[in-house]
């Protein structure tokens, strides 16, 4: 596993990227010539988003990994990308809640875009529960791997729900074929806060896992402790 | 010829709100869950420590 002098260059890089990508988001990149100033939460919740589908993407392989391999690590890193996954979703959610109350008039709507999320969101977090309830930590690994596989499925129909259906949302502006719809500043802006954001979530998963790890070895004492 | 951008987006309400609202939740969300993972691993590490330190007593 990565060592602590890496999780701590992890850290600090995440630091750096954040304050860098503030600076880019605040004081490089032009207003937005039809939203204005209020546009500028797009730096912020664009690359909140994009990195839970990272993390429910991580959950993806090493649940697929976990129930080829029944690896423990695997089981680890799934667990903890989920629960980092349903952070960053909750955090995006919120933030283009407050962005859609200035621009669209209103906190909240039954748009496809904004369905789709809230259900991801909930389906990862009844997998956080699942892990809770089940006593067996073999059997609720399992069960998690299967219900982790699913609930990512969501995110490819999350990415077309504003093809599919007539939404409020705007359309894909980053992940889309051709060229970016972004204006150049704006996408160095957009850009050095996903980097930022990406290494966050590196150093929140490095952090995540060791608790895991630490959560074996006193299993593993009681174990040795009850034989 | 482009206009100036509207600080307010055409809409009349001050942004500025909004813009510190969402990033000030999502400083604090992050914080939050930074400390918790903290505190939750040294919990486990001094439960590990304390288990280790009861089975070398009782081993003696």
């Amino acid at each position: 596993m990565i060592g602590r002098g890496l999780e701590r260059a992890l850290g600090i890089l995440a630091v750096i990227g954040l304050l860098a990508g503030l600076y880019a988001g605040f004081l490089y990149a032009p207003p937005d010539a039809v939203q204005g100033e209020v546009q500028r939460i797009m730096y912020l919740h664009v690359p909140l988003i994009l990195v839970s589908y990272l993390a429910f993407f991580v959950v993806f392989v090493t649940s697929i990994l976990y129930l080829a391999r029944r690896c423990e690590r695997h089981d680890a890193i799934a667990h903890s990308s989920a629960e980092i996954g349903v952070l960053f979703t909750a955090l995006a959610i919120a933030a283009g809640s407050i962005w859609g109350r200035p621009t669209w008039g209103t906190w909240w709507t039954w748009d496809a875009r904004l369905t789709t999320t809230t259900i991801l969101l909930l389906i990862f977090i009844g997998y956080l529960m699942l892990r809770a309830l089940v006593d067996d930590p073999s059997r609720g690994a399992t069960f998690s791997a299967v219900l982790g596989i699913i609930g990512f499925l969501d995110v490819p129909i999350i990415h077309m729900s504003v093809v599919w259906w007539r939404t409020l949302h705007q359309p894909a502006s980053v992940l889309r074929p051709g060229p970016s719809t972004v204006a150049p500043d704006m996408q160095v802006a957009l850009y050095t806060n996903l980097a930022a954001f990406v290494l966050l979530y590196g150093y929140f998963l490095v952090k995540r896992v060791r608790l895991e790890e630490a959560r074996w070895e006193l299993s593993r004492l009681r174990m040795e402790g009850a034989a | 010829m482009g206009a100036e951008p509207a600080e307010d987006g055409g809409g009349g309400v001050n942004p500025w709100p909004y813009i510190l609202a969402a990033y000030l939740l999502a400083a604090f969300g992050l914080l939050c869950y930074l400390v918790s993972v903290s505190r939750r691993t040294k919990a486990m590490r001094a439960q590990v420590a304390a288990l280790k330190r009861f089975s070398k007593d009782t081993m003696r």
